[in-house]
Parts: structure tokens; sequence; C-alpha cells
């Protein structure tokens, strides 16, 4: 078998499909290596379509740089006298075909057409035939034509694209078992064949060779593949062998950026070998798929690869969270886990410049590990979750201190770890802040005298990792929520948002009641921040100076505000009740709508204008009387008409979210606001009419206010007719609206005394509705007021984590 | 444009991105954040139906096939040059869904008037984290940051356009809950693709030789028949529904008369298929023609750009 060894491929030689004729020189020199033969008969098909004899000789296979070839030389008995005639006659000197050419028959024959026999008339083909003495000669012969056709059938298909890779799954099957055998035998050597052809700048072969290694890495055989991951030089070899690949318009630089860009870097001393192994191992799996076959590659071909990577990263994961166990004198002792070591790190406070780079290190590391687990694994072991996300709080606050100065905001990184966390186990989070409250607010209790939280202090989490569950911890949600109120990027706003939603998101969890509605009040957080933002939003348009510039980064951060609200008015009904319509934030959330309200606004403008248009509507899609007689009491759609009408496109995002929702009146036959909305905002064009009516304005494109008037024509109809044939059912329908208001009452009723913990709550929420009433005109007030609030951004971002929540701000 | 403020002087720097991301080379994630805010801007003022003029080049599905997208320009000539819509799928699949996409947005954000994207099935949160996107975002930036930006705005794409008034494109098809494009006009686009109703079907349905209506074997919006085309086209006065949604071979099919056709712009699709792409050109008059392609030569795709983190703690 040596003979085939990959100097078959080493030239890059053009000319597969050419048949060449050995030279003398070299067939003399495959006597000396093979004197001997498979003894055979050579016969060839004549014009009448019999067989003639052409004589019997010993068939030799040989393998040289460009070819393999068969020779058969007539035997001679008395070489050794006879000088002249000293070599023997060649009966046959053939090329291996690699095309599907060969026959056999019976147990001794093999049959073929012959293209090239006959020089100077190539188009000719001879039928020849080779009958041997001996069945292991013909089955030896026989192997060695197939071996040479599979590997240029390999080739062959590269250089053709791929295209006639159609046919043979069983020969990729015994290509990888051979490529395989003796430890990747052939792989090494075809590797080994790099160094010389790059010396050379020979680029035929190092496509050539590029091709080969691309295509026995898509033979997709475990045992290959898992030899080059784990095998740091194969490894190399591979990569640098793929620079050439030909399918890349230029040279890749493989080598470079493993060499010289490529770091592992540790935070912490990672003493465990096999780890450290893992992850090498898997850092080559990734880079193998992600970055060497994607030009050509088709997924199904990688199938060995992805799972790989999903068992290395289980393997890294598993190294990361295990505690190696050490045995000495007293016993075995229990040491930390390398995440628990890196957790440690983040625990530490952290102030000079040099371990701020450690710290993101640290960060990162985490994410990383986030992210192999959630690609890869889905049941790791919640108390090592848990672990990394109480220390994390930590961090958050500690980011914000540091955020300014910090080239690169690391904030991301934190946000994505909890958002990694929240979407494996919310419950975890949610725990965290419940946790939070109930000691806080048995500090409350306990000291009521004490003004905020003056008495908490920073938790440190040294030594134990469970540390933090001895010291109250910070305030995630509120820092959450500080963050929304404060941060102007758009990409933590989204993140922060998305954190937020999915830990609210009670609903699916069928969490225990306890949780739910304690949960539900630290929800009440939320509105105060959109309150917040909006007074100062509404402060910078009234008073347009100094903080002006701030208005456009307000604009965003407040949509993704109300974008919350409205989240949790359908998420969270029953709380949300209470606190809209104390709050009537509903009605300034709307005020932004207004085309008036807004002027020299730049970026986000309409989206908050299309947020503020969606919490209308989520209002309306919980379909509860309560808010329907709110709306009407305040006349809310006021604002949305008026936005309508001055919409300037007309028929766009803003103006269909409009006409959606008055065809959602319409559908759900809501007949309170379908008779508040033509009578007070369709009819006004009959008597004072300065403007085109709305109906006018949407009929461009739709006809839904039409046939809103419509409904009502038919209610006030049906009404009438109620009225005159059935007294009863008006009497009945009174009634029934004298019932709802009572309930009404009753149900705020229950509200106000709602629950005596919550007293306090209760203040803070009433003082804040009072705010936007009273002072959204007041201008020097809201001004003050807004100044403060910046202040605190730069003294209290240290401690603003400490703060029970953004209602407290005020 | 009330955001002219915020897009001047920006023209420049995003030719420089367009400029890069024709290379196929990607943009760093604050360069993302930016370009989506811009581009919420401009397609939050765009309608359900978005009227779009002739002469128009319109475009089926691209999935990530970034080489071919620029085969595609190659054929039927570049961005600013002539007018293109794409109805949708603009990502999953193939390996570039994160070039692809880009480019198709800094194009819009850049020529807003030039340029149309429609949102197909794959333009979302659900589906783009199983067939590829998600994984694709998180390969090449570390985080998926730049999945959040792009799967936001996607909620604002438009849902469908209309040409002169006669030429219906949808990514799907029909609903059985919307007869008149007016029905469109009124749905609440912004929001991740539903799992029924109008706003579904428009994404996920299919024409079938039957009648009337189908269930769907994609399990999400519906089959519908040629007497249903013709009805929709009849109270709406339109000549033809183009839409994309599914492979054909030949790039282009035709059916129930004409009344409708299925453009699919992404060759060799899933780098496997074997079929070819077609591109549907109407000019000025409406007259229709395609143009053919072919998958782009392995010449032409390039080096890919490394992006697995250079450091690395794991």
């Amino acid at each position: 078998m040596d003979d085939d060894s990959p100097d078959l491929e080493q030239k890059g030689e053009t000319d597969i499909n050419e048949g060449r004729v050995q030279s003398e020189s070299q067939s003399k020199q495959r006597q000396h290596q093979q004197p001997e033969g498979w003894r055979v008969k050579l016969y060839r098909l004549n014009a009448d379509g019999s067989w003639d004899d052409c004589g019997t000789g010993r068939i030799l296979f040989s393998s040289s740089a460009a070819t393999s070839t068969l020779s058969i030389q007539q035997q001679t008995h008395i070489s050794s006298s006879n000088n002249s005639t000293g070599n023997p006659r060649i009966l046959l000197r053939t090329r291996i075909l690699l095309r599907d050419a060969y026959q056999r028959q019976g147990d001794n024959i093999i049959t073929w057409c012959e293209p090239y026999l006959e020089e100077g008339n190539p188009a000719q083909g001879v039928d020849l035939a080779l009958s041997f003495q001996d069945n292991a000669g013909c089955i030896d012969i026989w192997r060695q034509i197939t071996d040479v056709q599979s590997k240029a059938n390999e080739r062959f298909r590269l250089k053709n694209g791929d295209k006639t890779g159609n046919n043979q799954f069983q020969q990729r099957e015994s290509l990888a078992m051979y490529i395989a055998q003796n430890d990747c035998y052939y792989l090494k050597s075809l590797l080994s064949l790099f160094p010389p052809a790059e010396e050379q700048g020979d680029y035929g072969s190092l496509a050539t060779l590029a091709a080969c290694v691309k295509t026995i890495l898509l033979l997709n055989d475990p045992s290959i593949i898992e030899l080059i991951v784990t095998d740091e030089l194969v490894f190399e070899d591979v990569c640098s062998t793929l620079e050439y690949d030909p399918d890349l318009r230029d040279k890749a630089n493989h080598r470079w950026f493993l060499r010289d860009r490529a770091k592992f870097r540790t935070v912490a001393l990672m003493e465990d070998e096999e780890l450290v192994g893992a992850i090498h191992r898997s850092f080559r799996v990734n880079y193998l798929k992600d970055t060497l076959l994607r030009p050509t590659m088709d997924e199904s071909s990688l199938s060995t690869l992805s799972s790989l990577q999903t068992f290395t990263h289980a393997d890294v994961v598993k190294g990361v969270t295990m505690s190696p166990v050490e045995t000495d004198d007293r016993g075995d002792l229990l040491r930390d886990s390398y995440l628990a070591k890196v957790i440690r790190i983040l625990g530490h406070e952290m102030d000079e410049i040099c371990e701020l780079e450690r710290r993101r290190g640290s960060l990162s590391f985490l994410r990383e590990l986030f992210n192999m687990v959630r690609i890869s694994l889905h049941q790791t072991d919640k108390d090592d979750f848990f672990a990394v996300l109480v220390s994390m709080e930590v961090d958050l606050s500690y980011e914000k201190k540091s955020h300014s100065q910090n080239m690169e905001s690391s904030f991301g990184l934190v946000l994505e770890i909890i958002a990694g966390i929240a979407m494996h186990d919310p419950s975890l989070i949610r725990r965290k802040c419940l946790d939070f409250y109930a000691s806080w607010k048995d500090e409350r209790t306990a000291d009521s005298s004490c003004q905020e939280m003056a008495g908490l202090t920073r938790p440190r989490p040294n030594e134990k990792k469970h540390v933090i569950f001895q010291c109250p911890p910070n305030d995630l949600l509120a820092s959450l929520l500080f963050l929304l109120a404060t941060e102007t990027d758009a990409g933590v706003l989204l993140q922060v948002s998305e954190i937020m939603r999915i830990i609210l998101d009670t609903d699916v969890m069928g969490d225990n009641r306890p949780m739910n509605t304690g949960f539900a009040d630290e929800a009440e957080g939320i509105p105060p921040s959109g309150d917040i933002m909006l007074q100062r939003f509404e402060k910078g348009s009234y008073q347009e100076e100094p903080l002006l510039h701030k208005v456009p980064f307000s604009a965003l951060r407040s949509s993704f505000a109300v974008e919350l609200l409205s989240f949790c008015v359908r998420a969270h009904q029953y709380r949300m009740k209470m606190y809209l319509l104390r709050s009537r934030v509903l009605g300034n959330v709307l005020k932004l709508i207004k085309p008036s309200s807004l002027p020299r606004i730049t970026s986000g403008d309409r989206c908050l204008k299309l947020a503020a248009l969606r919490f209308l509507r989520a209002v309306l899609s919980v379909d509860e009387d309560l808010y329907h007689r709110h709306i009407i009491q305040d006349d809310l759609f006021g604002p949305v008409f008026e936005a309508f009408r001055a919409n300037p496109v007309g028929d766009n995002l803003v103006s269909s979210s409009i006409v959606e929702m008055c065809d959602f009146i319409n559908s759900k036959n809501i007949n309170s606001l379908i008779e508040y909305i033509v009578t007070k905002h369709l009819s006004v064009t009959g008597t004072e009419a300065p403007a085109p009516s709305l109906e006018d304005v949407s009929s461009p494109y739709v006809n839904t206010l039409t046939s809103l008037r419509h409904a009502y024509e038919k209610l006030i109809y049906d009404r009438k007719n109620a009225d005159q044939n059935n007294e009863i059912v008006m009497n009945e329908k009174g009634r029934e609206d004298q019932r709802k208001f009572r309930e009404v009452d009753q149900e705020e009723n229950y509200f106000d005394c709602d629950d005596d913990e919550e007293e306090d709550e209760d203040e803070t929420v009433m003082e804040r509705q009072q705010a936007p009433e009273t002072e959204m005109h007041k201008a020097p007030r809201m001004f003050s007021l807004s100044q403060t609030q910046h202040v605190r951004l730069e003294i209290d971002k240290s401690t603003i984590s400490e703060k029970p929540s953004g209602g407290a701000c005020m | 444009m009330t955001a002219s403020s915020l897009t001047s002087g920006g023209n420049s720097c995003l030719d420089e991105q367009i400029e890069r991301l024709k290379r196929c080379e990607y943009l760093r994630e604050g360069e993302v954040k930016a370009l989506c805010l811009r581009a919420r801007e401009i397609l939050v003022d765009e309608s359900n139906v978005q009227r779009v003029d002739a002469p128009v080049t319109i475009c089926g599905d691209i999935h990530g096939q970034f080489y071919d997208l620029v085969e595609l320009f190659k054929v039927g000539g570049e961005c600013p040059d002539k007018n293109y819509l794409f109805l949708g799928d603009f990502v999953d699949r193939g390996y570039y869904s994160v070039e692809t996409f880009l480019l198709l947005l800094a194009l819009k954000v850049r020529y807003p008037d030039r340029i149309t994207l429609i949102r197909g099935n794959h333009e979302s949160r659900q589906i783009t984290q199983v067939y590829g996107f998600y994984d694709e975002c998180l390969r090449k930036y570390g985080s998926v940051n730049v999945w959040r930006y792009c799967t936001e705005i996607f909620d604002y794409l438009s849902l469908s356009a209309i040409i002169e008034d006669k030429i219906f494109t949808v990514h799907g098809g029909l609903s059985p809950s919307i007869n008149t494009l007016d029905q469109i006009r009124v749905i609440d686009r912004k929001q991740e693709v539903p799992h029924d109703g109008a706003m579904c079907d428009l994404m996920w349905s299919d024409p079938e030789e039957i009648d009337g209506w189908g269930l769907s074997p994609r399990g999400a919006g519906y089959l519908f028949g040629g007497d249903i085309v013709s009805m929709f086209n009849e109270r709406n006065d339109l000549d033809l529904i183009a839409r994309a949604h599914q492979l054909v071979m030949e790039g282009h099919r035709s059916m129930f008369n004409d009344a409708l056709v299925t453009v699919w712009s992404a060759p060799n699709y899933c780098y496997r298929c074997g079929n070819v792409a077609a591109i549907l050109e109407l000019d000025e008059n409406l007259d229709r023609s395609f143009k053919i392609f072919d998958a782009a030569p392995q010449e032409a795709r390039g080096v890919p750009i490394k992006n697995p983190p250079p450091d690395y703690f794991l």
C-alpha cells in the first residue's frame, strides 16, 4: 500500500484525464522494486467480435507522481545471457482509467475499453481483457484500480465544483475509513507535503492539497475530525493547508490569526489541565466550523462538527463548574470551582484601573459561559447559576460608576448575562428581587425613622460564595429601573426593557401566589420611572432651554418606558388598572402624540408617538369598562385624532395603528366608546368644521371611521326602537349602567384600602399622581425638579441601586 | 423627512458602510445600532400597503445568500440606478444573513425612495432563532445584540406593496380575513409575526391549484386557489399578485392565467437545491420581463472575514 502514498497528489497535475505513456526509465525502476507480478494473459477484441490472444506476462501495478499504471511484461527466460534483449517486452502499458470503465467477469477476468492504446487514433477505443492465473491476482489488481479511482474521484469532484458528488455515499464511507486508518496516516502524510510545496510557491499543488484536506473534513468522519481538533499540530497544519482553499478569492490567513491574534486568556489561574484541554478543543471545533468551511459548506456535511461542538461545550461547562477535590493529610478538601473563583473576583471592589481589565475579563468569561450553556446544554446546575446571578448586582452598580470612563460599555456584558439568566429561569431573578424587597421592608419597619437606605451597605461577598445571602443584597430591580430612567443608549435600553419584560412576565410562570403579588408590587416601580421620564420630557419641550439637547434621547428612552407600560397593562391587568386610574398616566402619555407637543424633535419622535398609541391600544385590549370610562372622561382620543389629522404622510404606521384601534372598538362593539368617538370627534365637522372631517381625512385609505359612524347610527336606531317597543330593555340597560358604576366605585374603594402593608406605597403613588397634573404647566418648578434629578445622576450613581424603587427619586 | 437633521452629514459615512458591506464585511455593533435607529424612523412612515412607482424590479427570497445578492445587483443593476422591491426573507439558511440584511437596510436608509423592503415570514424573532440568523449573530459578534436590533427593525417592515395601483406584492399570499387592500391598512403591524390572523397569512400563505381555501401544510397561513385570486384582483382592481415564499426551480412561475406570479431570488437555494433564481422587472408601462441568474461563481466568494473574538476565555 505504500506505493500509492500521498505523493500521488503532490504534483498539482492537471492531466488527470489524459493518458500518458510511462517512460522506459521509470519502468526500469519498477522492475527493481517489483520483480514479480501476477501472471496474466492479455486479450484484445478484434473486429470480428472474438478475442485475440496477445501474450502472457506478469502484471505490475505502479504509481508515480501523476499517474498510476498497469504494465505487463512478457516473460523472458534468457535475459541474463542476452543483453541486447535484456529488456523484457512490454505487452501493455496503460494508465488506470479514473472513470468506471473496468468490469470483473468471473473470478479471474477483468475487462475494459482502453481508449488510449493506439496512438494517433485516440477516439477509437480498444476492448481488452486480462485473464489472471490466480484469483488472488485478480482481486489484488482490482483493489488497486478501485483505490486509485476513489481517490481521484474525490479530487475530480472538487475540481468540478462538487457536481458529480451525488453518486457515492458508500465510496465516501470507505474513503473515510481508509483515511482514518493508522491514526490518520494518510492525512498526516498529506499534510507533510504542505511545507515543501509552500516553500516552492507551487500554488497549483497548494490548491489541490487544500481541496483534498477540505474534502477530507467534509467526509464528516468522527474519528478524523476528532483527531484534527485534539492534536494541536495536526490542527495547525490543517489550517495552514486551508489557507490556499481554491474556493477563496484571496488567500486566507489562518496561521496569523491563530498564532498572533487568538489568545486564550484566564482571569484566574486555571489549574485543571483537562479543562484547559477541553477549552482548546472547543475553540478548534468552533474555528473549523465557523471559519474554515464557511464559504462552501453544506450544513449537513458538518453534523459531526456540530455534535462535537456540543460535546466539547459540555466538557468545558462541567470543568468550569466542578469543584476539584484535593486530598491531603486532613482528608478530602473541596476546592473552589473555576467559576467560583471568577465570581469572587467580581465580588471584590476594585477601584484601580488595572483591575478594571480583569473585571471585564471576568464578565467576558461569564458571557461566553452563558452563551455556551444556552447553545449547547439546557440543564445546568441552577445553584451555580444562582451564584453567578447573586454576584451580579455588585457589578451592575459598579459598572455604573465606571461607565463614563469606560471605553466600551461593559454594561452590555452585564446585561447580557442577566438576560441570560432571565431567559434560563426568570424566577431566579424574581426571587432575588423579592428577597431584597422583603429584607428592605424588614429593615424599614425595624427602623422607621431611618431615612432612606442609609443603613444598608454594599455586600462584600468574599471567601464563601454564599456570603451574599448573609448580607442584604443590592436592589437589582431598582438598578434596572435606574438604567431605564437615565440611559441614553438604545442598545442598553433595549436590553434592559427586554430583561424587565422577562422578569415581569409572571403570567406564564404559574408561580406561587405570594411571589406573584409580591412581584406585582415591584412592578409598580416601573410606571413611576415612566412618569419621571415623561415629566423630564415634557419639561424639555416646554422649557426649550438647557436640557433640550437631551430631548432626542429622552424620546427614545420614553418610548421604551411606554412600551413597557403597555406590556404591564396586558400582563398585570389587575394591578395596572389601579395604577393607571390613579396616576392618569395614560392621559399624560397620550399628550405626546399631539402634533404640537414635540417641536423640533428629531430622533425617536415617531416611535414615541407610536409607543404612546400602542399603550392606548393595550388598554383597549383589556376590554374593561373602567378603562372605557376613563378614556371618555378624560377625552383621551382627543390627541389621538389630532395626530391622525396632522399626520404628514397619512397612510403610515401611526395612522394604521389609530385606524386599527377604531376597527377594534367597532368589531368588539364597545358601544360606549363608539358613541363617544362618533359624537365627540366625528361629528364636529357639522358645526364648526374649519378642518376637514376625520372621515374625509381617512377615506382615501380606509372606511373604518365611516363604518364606526354606521355602527353608531345603528346603535341609536336600536335604542330608539327599544325605547318605543320595549321600555324594559332600556331600563335594563340603565340599570346595568348603574350597576357598573357602583361596581367601579366599590372596586376603587377596594383599591384604596387594599392592603395595610402597602400604605407607604400608596402614598408615593398618590404623590406621583398629583405631580404631573399640577406641575405640568409650572415650568420653573419642573426645571428645578429635573435639575435635582440631574444632579442625582451624577452624585448618586453609586448609591442609587440601594434606593427602594424609582419612585423614591421624586 | 423629519429625521433630516439626524441624517444630514451621515450619508458619506453611510456610503462608506455600504461599500464595506458590499465586500461582505459586516458592520460594528455600534454601527448596526445607529443604522437601525435611522431605519426605524424611515420605516415607521411606510404604509402597510406601501406605494411603489414603476419602473421597479421585484425580488423574492434571498435567505442570507450574500454573494448571490451581489450577483442579483450585477444582473439587475445597482441599487440607486434601479428601483428595487424586495419581498422579504432576507435572513436565515444562508451563511451571510447579517451582511445581507444590513446591506439591504443600509441601502434603504441611504435611498429610501429607491428600495422597498417588505416583511417575510423569516423576519421574525421565533423563526430566526431556529433557522440560523440568531446563531449567526452570536457567532459573528459574540453577542446577540445585533440580532436584537435587527429583529426590532423587522417589526417595522411593511407588510405589502402596491405598484402603480395595479400590482400587489406580498411575501406569502392572501388571507381569508382580507378581501380588500384597506383591510391590510388597518393591521397594526408593529409586532412579532403572529401565529394566525391576517398578518400571519400574508406572510405564510401559498397559491395552489384548488378551489377556494385549503389548509396549508406549513402549519400557518392558507392555500388559496385561482378563484380566490381572481376575486381579489377584481375587487381591488389589480392586474397581478407578485409574491415569493416558495422555491421554484426555474426562478419564477406564473399561475392562474398570469394572475399571480411567484418570484424566487435565491439561486442554488441552501447551496444545494440546484435551482436558478429570477427577478421580475417592470417597466414604466408595467410590462413584465424576468431576468434569470445563477449562483455566484466560486471565485466571487471572498475570504470570510473572521470574527471569532481573538480573545477567548472559554
